[in-house]
This record gives structure tokens, sequence and C-alpha cells, in this order.
């Protein structure tokens, strides 16, 4: 049995626990520039936003760097990806907000809880997930719900 | 960022943007080597609790029949700190 047949309503699942790490942070930053330019080369900024500046980032009241809230929705969808399959990239939603700062070296769990199941005519299996980010002190960071519609591997 | 410029020309000023909310749906896998044409525009913005907002759409279509592939709603907080405007 898949790990997503497993899952019934009310089901709480914690992925991979990673490391906000400022090259994490970084990497972001410069991948959102290059692809911008376009030029099959990779473009860095000056440190000079709170992605990539901690003098600039405390300008701002913020301790230092904190992550693009992007980050953490793309580990988001990783993770239904990891449990749903390829069948999450066919069609689905995906909604979230970023409610609290992710600081460097930050640990972030990706979970997700269904809060509902539905069996469509055609065998596949449609679920409503809250998803969320948190902390090491199970805070939450970044907050969502998701539906996803996965095959019937049975 | 092409938005992000026409929105606000002056640049960001000296007060941090923060990617507040995403909301994406998805319509069909984009497989490796599809050619896909990418539109956006800015539909929103507006100040609550004495800081600036924008909203953007962002579709991504099918270059071959304009056939939606994804829709993309982003907010974004235009000044961390609260006052002023962008």
């Amino acid at each position: 049995m898949s790990e997503a047949e497993r899952l019934t309503r009310g089901s709480v699942l914690r992925g991979p626990t990673r490391c906000m790490t400022r090259e994490r942070m970084r990497w972001y930053v410069d991948v959102l520039h290059s692809l911008e330019e376009n030029d099959g080369t990779l473009h860095r900024d000056a440190p000079t936003n709170i992605h990539s500046g901690d003098e600039y980032a405390r300008t701002q009241g913020l301790p230092g760097v904190i992550a693009d809230g992007p980050i953490s929705t793309n580990w988001l969808f990783g993770l239904l990806v990891d449990v749903f399959g390829p069948s999450a990239l066919d069609s689905g939603r995906l909604s979230t907000k970023h409610i609290r700062p992710t600081l460097e070296n930050m640990d972030v769990t990706t979970c997700l809880q269904v809060t509902d199941t539905e069996e469509l005519a055609d065998g596949r299996m449609r679920y409503t997930l809250d998803i969320w980010c948190e902390d090491g002190t199970q805070t939450k960071l970044t907050v969502g719900t998701a539906v996803v519609t996965a095959e019937r591997l049975r | 960022m092409i938005l992000f410029r026409r929105a606000c020309p002056g640049g960001a000023g000296p007060d941090a943007r923060l990617h507040y909310a995403f909301d994406s749906t998805s319509y069909e896998r984009i497989e490796v080597g599809q050619v896909v044409a990418v539109s956006g525009e800015i539909t929103r913005r507006y100040e609550k609790r004495e800081r600036e907002y924008i909203e953007m759409r962002i579709e991504m279509r099918a270059a071959s029949d304009g056939r939606l592939l994804v829709r993309y709603d982003d907010t974004c907080l235009l000044r961390y700190k609260p006052g002023g405007k962008a």
C-alpha cells in the first residue's frame, strides 16, 4: 500500500526536515535574477535585500536574512509529489501564507493533514489537505491548503 | 520582476518587499521541453494596517494552442515596515 493510500481523514504526515541554510536562501535569490536575465548563466546580485543582506535585513527590524517565502511553498509542493506521486503535478490547487519569518539555520519540517477525501467516478482519489511548515518547536511558519488528485495504485 | 518594475518604477525603496501569500491552480502536467507562454498583470493594489499590498496574476499557457496550464495569484507586501508608500 502506498503512503497516499494509508491516508484517511485526519491523518497527519510529517515530511523531511531541512535546515534553512544561508546557501539555500541565496540559491533562490540568484535563481530569480538568473531566470530574468535568461542567458544561460548564473547571476548574483549584491546582497541588498532581506534574503541576501544581513545589514539591510537589520534595517528592516529583522535579526538577519530571512528566507524567501516561496522556498517553503516549493518544499510543500515537493511533499505533495513525494506522497501522491507525479499525479500531484497534473491538476490541483496549492495556497500558502507566510505567517512568520524563516530565519537562517532554522530547521523546517513540511507537514500535511487530510481534511477530506473523495473517490472520483474514474477511480482516482481527491484529497483536501491542510499543509504547513513548522520549525523545531512545531511553531507554524507557513500555512495553507491543497487539493490533490491521485491515481489509485491497487 | 517585470511586473514589479512596471508597478513600482521607482524601485523597491528603502523598505523591503515581502511575499505574503501564494495561490496556484494547476490544470495539467507540463512536460520537459514543452513551449509555454507566460503573461501577468497587477490585479489589485491596496493598503491594510498602514502597509501597502500588491496582488498579481500570472498565467502559463501552452504556446501551441493557448491552453491554460497554471494560474498563479501572488500577494506581496510592498513595504515590510508600516507606513508610507512604495
